[in-house]
């Protein structure tokens, strides 16, 4: 630890200072926490300590400022102890007393007025909450980062070939060892690479984890210690180094039962004999969310250029930026190309902040444009208390009159009429708190499944704490401000003649229909977003997805060489398997496949015989997916022509058979027959076998998730190549069944296990579920931004309402004049409808230009709709103006039935 | 003349534990006995808040002795009771053993 860590917070530390008594006595209290501060950061580490230091910090300035409050030693303490200890400063006391006159007089008027009240604490509440919730998304989102030290400098680097249309791809170790040795701007620089790990120890059965393979400096340079043994040392990533695994905490808890000797232990981590060298403290599951780190072993010697299987993962120099670094490799990597002509050129790697590799810019624009929306939501909340205690300061101005002729002070007044804001905000601040708290707490619960960055929190911290009570400060002074100064900035004698007169002499005026105009704006933008999201949801819940999904389960499989060395033995293997599946009693069909239809496909370049292509880039992209037989039977699928594969057309001897879609069909057969064609994958120097089209099937869903990030980037184009043109090793398995989905997953299990018992079933789930989990972000925003969009509305309703009703009570006796001198109640209708539209009107083309904007980066998570749908803002518009007008309608009806002769005789 | 009232629950443990740690008790070690002995957490805020008030009472006094650089040389308070104190821990005490007189078997009467 270093001695910076040895220093309690900062600011905890000045909290204590302001709120313990000062001078000796608070001082050495002070130090007592010093001393167990660094007792418990000895003991439990420095992150462990900060946060037990705050605790202990706020409870005791709680306790001490409420004791101050209290003016803790009453008389009859003081009678007891003539010899009172603290000398206290009279005007303290007295400042304390007025405070709290003021707070228990605001609470008192409160109560007086309980629906004004319970409309603002509810506006309050809704806004906060809001803002509390969605700031703690985006915090634990896009901007708590990586819990490692200084991971503003840790980068990752990817590669792009625009020249190939290759995006973000991986880098290979020869790219690695180049920028190792000629760049100086790294403090280290290594590589992760994802990897299955199938760990199996002698008492328990096998079972899947995602491990990572790291070379020996990525943990070392991390700056997170293990809690057990070590982390790979210099030397370790050799091609002839001994096997080694560090386990993250979890899985020594769970699968070790936190066995304290576990180091030196052997395991058998894919079939190899490993040792476990260490243990990661809790929380930490670098890069991604992975259970354990293996050391990768590599040969420099065997090393072609355009291996591309590694991610470098490094830091930069504090003096290196992101552009130069980038511009340096490039430089590199064009230089090492020209030296191997032989190997492609042309790849182009660029230096990224490594949060961000995982953290798509879409997503982080969408995090800013919510919470945008989210304070304008807030804005919108203030707005309208701010109307309320207008409308309500605008009633009371005679009462503020008497009090300053009485002698009381501005500042006194505005201090009164602010501590009401202020128990406003405060129960408004604490009920959205509460709702926030509970909001992402079930929101946590619901993404807890969802593959994610481990970094990725939704809680709620000390900063959202923070950022709470800053809110709940902010609204009290936006919405409290306005109001006071407004209705204290006048001359009393003006005001005193006006009450005597029976009316009121405070219009709500500009400033009121200023925010009113706000309000209706801010929603329109916010409604235009939600709009647009809805409509999303719609067209992904009702997507066509061209198979049937339900009733069919599904999990995967992989072999690894060192149990099933030769492609026969892994062909064979998948063979039985499936027939074993057909024949369960229970499973009406089973189907092999690389990946379900839906979730996720690969997308691969392939030419058709006897074409010419221009150039390699003319050769057309299609996304493709590995299939055995029965595939299109199972899910329902017609074949439309030809038909589907058959057993003899698995495994490496058979002739090479491909089955494309309709879209296919149409774009590059058009008139010419297509079954019996020949198809070949690679471009123009491919080796790979000419596949024979055998049957073309309708399109089917087979994107990247359904409606996900990304989810248009997939070529329509889809083939389907017969399992045995590739050698693979991991499959998915589906099969149809009625069965419960308990039932048939143990069935599947036991017929993989009576082929193997060491080889896990895992990701086992249904289709519907599957695909669920693959349209999860897309759903979250847009329920969000729905939440967002109404809350808005409702928002508005209030505001309009609000302000045309009270702009009416305090018009009364006007209107009775008005109708005195032969108005009739329509003529007063109109006028008080006129004003609302004027509002109104005024209020929606400025939302429209806000949301046409706002709705631009919203196309990274819509689905099947445009930024300009004119559907949606016509509804919205609609909405609106039937919202606006319900909202001014109410208030001026009042108005037209009033009677003259009341109104007037009020006076 | 003794003040009528006696000492609270809180303050006899208190008391009782700077005793315990003999005179020049300090706070941190004092909080740390009154949980061990007592089994249970001690608000930091009511710990100090109950300091000063034994002291404003006059039952117990301290000293402060200067640090060098730990506790981030802030100075330590040193505690000690009182006579005064000493006497109202008896007077709680024996007020306590006095009720329980003839009471002892209680639960076996029931």
């Amino acid at each position: 630890m270093n001695s910076q860590a040895l220093h309690p917070p900062p600011r905890a530390e000045r909290l204590l200072t302001a709120a313990l008594p000062a001078g000796l006595v608070g001082n050495t209290i002070i130090g007592d926490l010093h001393q167990e501060f660094a007792e418990i950061a000895g003991r439990r580490g420095q992150w462990a300590a900060r946060a037990w230091y705050w605790l202990h910090a706020i409870e005791l300035s709680t306790r001490y400022a409420w004791r101050s409050l209290r003016g803790i030693e009453t008389p009859y303490q003081r009678l007891l102890t003539p010899h009172s200890t603290v000398p206290r400063s009279e005007g303290r006391e007295e400042i304390m007393a007025t405070l709290l006159g003021d707070l228990r007089y605001g609470a008192r008027l409160l109560f007086k007025n309980p629906t004004l009240s319970l409309v603002s604490i509810f506006t309050m509440a809704l806004g906060t909450g809001l803002t509390i919730f969605t700031f703690s998304m985006v915090y634990g989102t896009v901007m708590r980062g990586v819990p490692v030290p200084n991971d503003d400098r840790l980068v990752s680097i990817q590669m792009d070939n625009p020249e190939r249309d290759i995006r973000q791809t991986s880098t290979s170790y020869a790219d690695l060892l180049d920028y190792r040795e000629q760049s100086s701007a790294f403090e280290f620089l290594g590589a992760v690479n994802w990897a299955t790990v199938n760990l199996a120890t002698q008492e328990d059965p096998p079972a899947r984890y995602q491990g990572a393979t790291v070379t020996d400096d990525v943990l070392a340079n991390l700056g997170i210690a293990p809690i057990l043994g070590r982390v790979f040392v210099e030397g370790e990533d050799d091609v002839d180094a001994p096997p080694l695994m560090v386990l993250s905490h979890h899985v020594w808890q769970q699968r070790f039962d936190s066995d304290p000797d576990i180091v030196g232990r052997l395991v058998r981590s894919n079939g190899i004999q490993t040792e476990v060298i260490g243990v990661m403290p809790d929380g930490f599951r670098f890069p991604f969310d992975h259970d354990m780190w293996l050391n990768l072993r590599l040969d420099p010697d065997l090393r072609p250029r355009r291996s591309q299987f590694i991610e470098p993962v490094g830091r930069l120099r504090p003096d290196a930026s992101m552009e130069s670094v980038t511009a340096e490799l490039r430089a590199i990597t064009a230089q090492a190309e020209t030296t191997e002509p032989d190997e492609p050129g042309g790849y182009r790697p660029t230096v990224q902040l490594f949060e961000h590799r995982y953290m798509p810019p879409e997503i982080t624009a969408i995090m800013w444009v919510m919470l945008a929306a989210v304070f304008g939501v807030l804005l919108i909340a203030c707005a309208n208390v701010a109307n309320l205690l207008l409308a309500r300061a605008a009633l009371r101005g005679r009462e503020v009159a008497v009090r300053t002729a009485l002698g009381a002070s501005r500042f006194r007044v505005v201090r009164q009429l602010l501590s009401e804001t202020a128990i406003l905000a405060f129960a408004g601040g604490t009920l959205g708190l509460v709702t926030a708290k509970f909001s992402l707490d079930a929101w946590s619960g619901r993404v807890a499944d969802i593959q994610k960055p481990y970094w990725i929190d939704f809680s709620m911290d000390g900063t959202s704490i923070l950022f709470t009570i800053g809110i709940v400060v902010a609204t009290a002074l936006l919405s409290g401000t306005i109001p006071a100064l407004k209705s204290t900035g006048r001359g009393m004698g003006a005001v005193l003649q006006d009450e005597s007169r029976g009316g009121t002499s405070f219009r709500l005026g500009r400033l009121s229909s200023t925010l009113v105009i706000g309000e209706v704006a801010i929603s329109c933008a916010l409604l235009i977003a939600a709009g647009l999201m809805i409509k999303s949801i719609l067209a992904v819940s009702t997507v066509e997805l061209g198979y049937r999904s339900d009733g069919i389960v599904s999990g995967r499989v992989g072999l690894f060489e060192s149990d099933y060395p030769e492609r026969e033995d892994r062909e064979q293997f998948f063979a039985d398997l499936v027939d074993r599946l057909r024949a369960e009693p229970g499973f009406s069909n089973a189907a092999l496949m690389s990946a379900l239809p839906g979730i996720e496909a690969a997308t691969w370049t392939m030419g058709i015989e006897g074409d010419t292509y221009e150039s390699d880039t003319d050769y057309p992209r299609v996304t493709g997916t590995i299939i055995g037989t029965e595939f299109f039977s199972m899910f329902d699928v017609n074949v439309l022509r030809g038909r589907e594969f058959n057993v003899s057309e698995m495994g490496a001897s058979a002739d090479p058979v491909a089955v494309i879609n309709e879209s296919f069909r149409r774009r590059h057969f058009g008139d010419r027959p297509a079954v019996g064609a020949r198809i070949r994958l690679g471009r123009s120097n491919s080796t790979n076998p000419w596949m024979q089209v055998v049957g073309v099937v309708p399109d089917l869903h087979v994107t990247g998730g359904v409606g996900g990030i990304g989810s248009d980037s997939l070529p329509r184009e889809q083939i389907y190549v017969s399992q045995g043109i590739f050698d693979v090793r991991f499959l998915t398995l589906a099969v149809q069944t009625n069965l419960p989905l308990e039932d048939s997953v143990k069935r599947m299990r036991d017929v993989v296990a009576a082929l193997d018992p060491n080889l896990p079933v895992y990701e086992v789930r249904t289709v519907p579920q599957a695909l669920d989990e693959h349209t999860w972000a897309f759903k979250m925003f847009g329920e969000l931004f729905a939440t967002l969009g109404f809350a808005a509305l409702f928002l508005a309703a209030v505001g309009l309402y609000g302000v045309m009703a009270f702009s009416v009570t305090s018009r009364r006796r006007e209107m009775g004049v008005r109708m005195a001198l032969g108005a009739g109640g329509r003529d007063v209708l109109s006028l008080v409808l006129k004003k609302g539209a004027i509002q109104l009107g005024i209020g929606l083309t400025l939302g429209l230009a806000i949301g046409a904007v706002l709705a631009r980066p919203m196309r990274f998570v819509t689905y099947g709709v445009e930024a300009t749908d004119p559907t949606v803002y016509a509804a919205i518009v609609v909405t609106l103006v039937v919202t606006g007008l319900i909202a001014t309608l109410v208030p001026a009806r009042r108005a037209a039935r009033v009677d003259p002769a009341t109104a007037l005789r009020n006076d | 003349m003794a003040p009528k009232n006696f000492l609270g629950e809180f303050e006899q443990m208190l008391l009782l534990a700077i005793m315990r740690k003999g005179d020049g008790a300090f706070a941190v070690e004092v909080r740390r006995e009154l949980a061990e002995r007592t089994g249970r957490t001690v608000a930091r805020g009511a710990f100090y808040t109950t300091l000063d008030r034994l002291h404003a009472k006059g039952y117990l006094e301290w000293t402060t002795r200067p640090v060098d650089d730990w506790r981030g040389g802030r100075p330590q308070r040193h505690f000690r009771v009182t006579p005064e104190g000493l006497e109202q821990l008896h007077r709680s005490h024996a007020a306590l053993t006095s009720l329980w007189q003839g009471l002892e078997d209680f639960e076996k009467r029931t």
